[in-house]
């Protein structure tokens, strides 16, 4: 063995022991708490002071705008009062480039006339809006179902019940967001750019904090009054590194998740902490090798996992994907409604639950926009293909009863359909830990962190990147590597699942922006997952095939 | 829907009302409206309208921007002081640039009365034919339509008072075929109803899906393709997010070159390749507002493959001592003659591609993009569509793309994007191809 292999073994075996404690490092606090089987409490007082709020004001006008509806033949009407706000304060380096609010607030009113849906929706929260919002929302669902004339013979339109409801909700949080000056706020921030600017060859760091507040109260004809305000956050924090000589850069960002807390869970990031770490590994990415291409073992941390989740599993389990309604855009299912409970898409490990009732998932409700109970229900079990995500009109589609309580309307004037369900893999019972995961690899790359994502429309193949990547081999993590990609077939990628962490290397992840529909709406949603271990075709993302 | 004076006296009330030292102003009133259907009937359809103001204060280098619905003066004046006490609390922005002053911001004619009266009866009548004709041709069509009416005043402390409005209709068709094996999308968008025909669309979508239909997979590797302009839009459109001076001066950029200086003057694509914004196009419309109300100006980016501007932000031109050159909405690459079909029959072997979907970037540096082939992807024999092939996921850079150029045809706007990219049908070769997929 040569001087420069020898060296390069005892590098990567200083590295193969950094990597250890790294690994936990860039990884956000755990929400672990098991799910409940009923809708989420929350404390009496909290809830209470909705009653304050300036949404509540509004209540007798959705009242007036369904009664209205009803007057004029709608079957069914629903009136959503809608305030959301957001905070966004983005830095350049450690100077705050951004400060800013918005606040939408308005009346989307949903109605059924014959078998056409009708929506309307307006900012003007005056008295006499009702019945110009009925009239409207009424013209718009006659228009509808007279052009279900077009179509010969249309799917009729049925309403799975609903148990009529009364009932307020907040979502768990310490701090109101909103309460800490912006001021303290960039200072958290601005201190952690300072520290990561320190480390040589970083050139240039963003982060920011969005806080989002989110109040609806819905009322329907069918009984439905339910009045709820979420609260959710979305650190980030990414270090540039520039080696102009040479004319390249990378960059590399904090893999702390969105979430449905206060300003409590961005302080217990430990953001300044973490910063320097996350900036020498920007650096250490431009000199990192290029990975070797080839079929190999990926174990994939709950950073990366949960994208991997959300794109192959949450989105072809969605009932109006799966009956062709997103066609001309999100696209369609390789799932349909007869596959339920026989078609096999993971290996016997495979567990995944729909829960909006989970402790920090962004999808986390008492009750939908439709006033259904928020649940907790199988999707895969055992490797099986099992559950659906519904709404009230699907429902009846699959022969099922009741709604899954997935519909979901992103603001006052958007109209609400099926959106996602924090969707998660459930840890393995074995109590593996990630250590375990990489000591079984004799050959395969170590992932962790988002990166580029791309699925097709049907949702069989997909290729994600990542934010940072650990060769391994024979067991140990070597040495980092850089422009890692992976690709594979859902179905392949899920039955090769072959080892998944235990309970205690569960993590949450998650997004605001879950796209579908048109015009398009935004849903927040997390999916929790332990390390796993897959076979994937590992590609370099940078040069072509 | 609220007029012109309307806005702009909220504005100019706002302006009045303002106590720090600088102020901008956006008023914008917005309606809405939406059509939407499946194959088995029609799904979601409504009518929205709301008034979004957005205000900028700021004093000594401290700033803030708050937006939010007002319909009355009490809400906009509301969005001001809230903006005026965080701008106050607001740290310092050693990049803050004051606001524009007194600039002319050029009309742009897009607005139509016609459209704008459209209403769910009009979206109604207008979609219909698109249905019945794929309906009759035996294929599944789901598809949507959006008609927008937008009026906006943007008009600060230091002088500036621009307008500007537009309709918008965007109409947009996906057949499948009933055996699930073949599907194709088509649309349109524009800022007039003048020219658009839903029955043609229905039409020429509903046959392209039975041409598309029981495709055959082949091997994934470097092929001649001929990107359909929908198609090559979906790349180029990445250039659009690329092109930065400040990226490149500071090195962080597909554009940036070693020894920290940028690529502009080099020849980076084919001698063909010109490419250039222009939101007062006749045919092509679109909002001459950027940011901070500074006008979107007529730009040539690249001008015969050779790199010779990249668009500046007002803090990095205050920098530099440049002018700002926002890029606007617009993208317009020059092209040849002649459609995509035409295009096809110059080509050997090769593939035909309609669409792209789900593109990413992948690696900055290279710009290298991912994504996939979508709604009918076909193969090339001498000179003629062969047969229809399985979806394709490529790893490719619109840079490469560029710079491997065989062909370009007739430029045409791009019917299924919302920015105005228009683009010509175009032959590539090396374009390489990763992987397939049993997605239809």
């Amino acid at each position: 063995m040569d001087t420069s292999r020898r060296q390069l073994l005892r590098a990567g075996l200083a590295a193969s022991v950094a990597g250890r404690a790294r690994l936990a490092a860039a990884t956000p606090r755990p929400f672990r708490r098991p799910a409940a089987d009923t809708p989420p409490a929350s404390p009496p007082d909290r809830a209470a002071r909705l009653a304050s709020s300036p949404l509540a004001a509004h209540e007798a006008l959705a009242e007036a705008a369904v009664e209205a509806a009803r007057s004029l033949g709608a079957s069914y009407a629903e009136a959503r009062l809608a305030e959301n706000t957001w905070e966004t304060l983005a830095l350049r380096d450690t100077n705050v480039s951004h400060v800013g609010r918005s606040v939408s607030r308005g009346i989307g009113l949903r109605v059924l006339v014959g078998q056409g849906w009708g929506f309307a929706a307006t900012a003007d929260l005056g008295r006499a809006v009702a019945k110009r919002l009925a009239r409207t929302a009424v013209e718009v669902a006659r228009a509808q179902d007279a052009l279900r004339r077009a179509f010969g013979h249309a799917r009729p339109v049925t309403l799975a019940p609903v148990a009529a409801v009364e009932g307020r909700w907040v979502s768990p949080h310490e701090k109101d967001p909103f309460e800490v000056p912006v001021a303290d706020k960039a200072a958290l921030f601005a201190e952690a750019a300072r520290r990561a600017l320190a480390v040589p060859g970083v050139a240039r760091v963003h982060a920011g904090v969005t806080a989002v507040r989110e109040e609806k109260l819905v009322v329907t004809s069918d009984g439905v009054k339910v009045h709820q305000r979420y609260v959710r956050v979305y650190p980030r924090f990414s270090a540039v590194a520039v080696d102009r000589r040479r004319g390249r850069f990378d960059e590399r960002a904090h893999e702390a998740p969105p979430m449905l807390a206060g300003w409590e869970y961005v302080e217990d990031l430990a953001l300044v902490d973490a910063a320097p770490e996350i900036a020498e590994q920007a650096v250490q990415k431009l000199h990192a090798a290029v990975v070797e291409p080839g079929t190999m073992h990926v174990v994939l941390a709950p950073s990366n996992l949960w994208l991997t989740i959300h794109e192959s599993i949450g989105h072809p389990t969605e009932l109006d994907r799966a009956v062709g309604m997103e066609a001309n855009f999100a696209g369609t299912s390789f799932l349909r409604p007869e596959d339920t409970g026989t078609r096999r898409i993971g290996s016997e490990l495979v567990n995944l639950v729909a829960d909006r009732t989970q402790a920090g998932g962004l999808a986390t409700t008492a009750w939908d926009d439709e006033g259904v109970p928020a649940g907790r229900w199988p999707i895969v079990e055992r490797g099986v293909f099992v559950g659906w995500q519904t709404t009230r009109e699907q429902a009846a589609w699959i022969g099922e009863a009741r709604s899954r309580g997935c519909a979901h309307a992103d603001a006052f004037d958007s109209v609400p359909f099926q959106r996602m369900p924090n969707l998660s893999l459930q840890p393995g019972t074995e109590g593996l830990t990630t250590e375990d995961l990489i000591a079984a690899t004799d050959r395969g790359v170590y992932i962790s962190g988002r990166g580029s994502w791309s699925i097709d429309h049907q949702r069989y193949n997909f290729q994600f990147g990542g934010q940072f990547f650990w060769e391994i081999e024979n067991g140990r993590l070597t040495r980092p590597l850089r422009d890692v990609a992976y690709q594979a077939n859902t179905i392949d990628f899920w039955s090769s699942c072959d080892m998944i962490g235990g309970a205690g290397t569960y993590r949450l992840g998650g997004t605001f922006s879950d796209g579908k529909g048109e015009p398009g709406q935004s849903n927040a949603v997390s999916h929790g997952c332990p390390p796993a271990r897959f076979r994937a075709r590992v590609l370099v993302a940078g040069g072509g095939a | 829907m609220p007029g012109r004076s309307d806005l702009r006296a909220l504005a100019r009330d706002l302006l009045r009302a303002a106590s720090l030292p600088e102020t901008v102003v956006w008023v914008r009133a917005r309606a809405v409206g939406h059509t939407r259907w499946f194959h088995e009937g029609p799904t979601t359809a409504g009518e929205s309208e709301r008034v979004d103001v957005h205000v900028t204060a700021a004093m000594d280098g401290r700033s803030a921007s708050v937006r939010g619905v007002a319909e009355r003066l009490a809400d906009a004046r509301a969005l001001l002081s809230e903006a005026e006490a965080l701008a106050r609390l607001a740290p310092k922005d050693p990049e803050h640039v004051p606001p524009v002053g007194a600039v002319k911001v050029p009309r742009v004619r897009r607005f139509d009365r016609r459209l704008a009266a459209a209403g769910p009866e009009g979206r109604r009548k207008l979609v219909a034919p698109a249905i019945e004709r794929a309906l009759a041709r035996g294929v599944q069509p789901s598809g949507f339509c959006r008609v927008e009416v937008q009026r906006t005043v943007v008009a600060d402390s230091a002088g500036l008072d621009a307008y500007d409005e537009g309709t918008e209709i965007a109409l947009s068709l996906t057949c499948r075929t009933p055996d699930g094996t073949g599907s194709s999308k088509g649309g349109v968008v524009s800022h007039r109803l003048r020219g658009i025909d839903p029955a043609a669309l229905g039409e020429r979508v509903a046959a392209a899906a039975e041409r598309a239909r029981a495709p055959r997979p082949i091997d994934p590797g470097r092929y001649t393709v001929v990107l359909a302009p929908e198609a090559a839009a979906d790349l180029l459109a990445f250039l659009r997010v690329a092109m930065s001076l400040r990226a490149a001066e500071e090195g962080r950029s597909a554009f940036s070159a070693p020894g920290g200086r940028t690529k502009i003057g080099e020849r980076l694509f084919d001698e063909r390749v010109t490419i250039g914004s222009d939101p007062a196009d006749p045919r092509h419309p679109s909002s001459p507002l950027g940011p901070g109300g500074y006008p979107v100006r007529r730009t040539v980016w690249v001008d015969r493959g050779r790199l010779v501007a990249l668009p500046v932000g007002r803090a990095w031109a205050a920098r530099r001592g440049l002018a700002p050159r926002p890029m606007g909405s617009s993208m317009f690459v020059a092209g040849g003659k002649g459609d995509a079909q035409s295009l096809v029959r110059t080509v050997q072997r090769g593939i035909y591609v309609t669409r792209f979907w789900y593109n990413r970037v992948l690696a900055a540096r290279s710009l290298t993009v991912t994504g996939m082939t979508r709604d009918g992807t076909f193969w090339i024999e001498d000179g003629a569509i062969a047969h229809p092939i399985k979806n394709l996921r490529y790893n490719e850079s619109p840079l490469r793309v560029l710079a491997n150029l065989v062909a370009l045809g007739t430029p045409v706007r791009s019917g299924l994007s919302r920015a105005v990219l228009v683009v010509p049908p175009m032959v590539v070769r090396d374009f390489t191809f990763s992987s397939t997929s049993d997605a239809v």
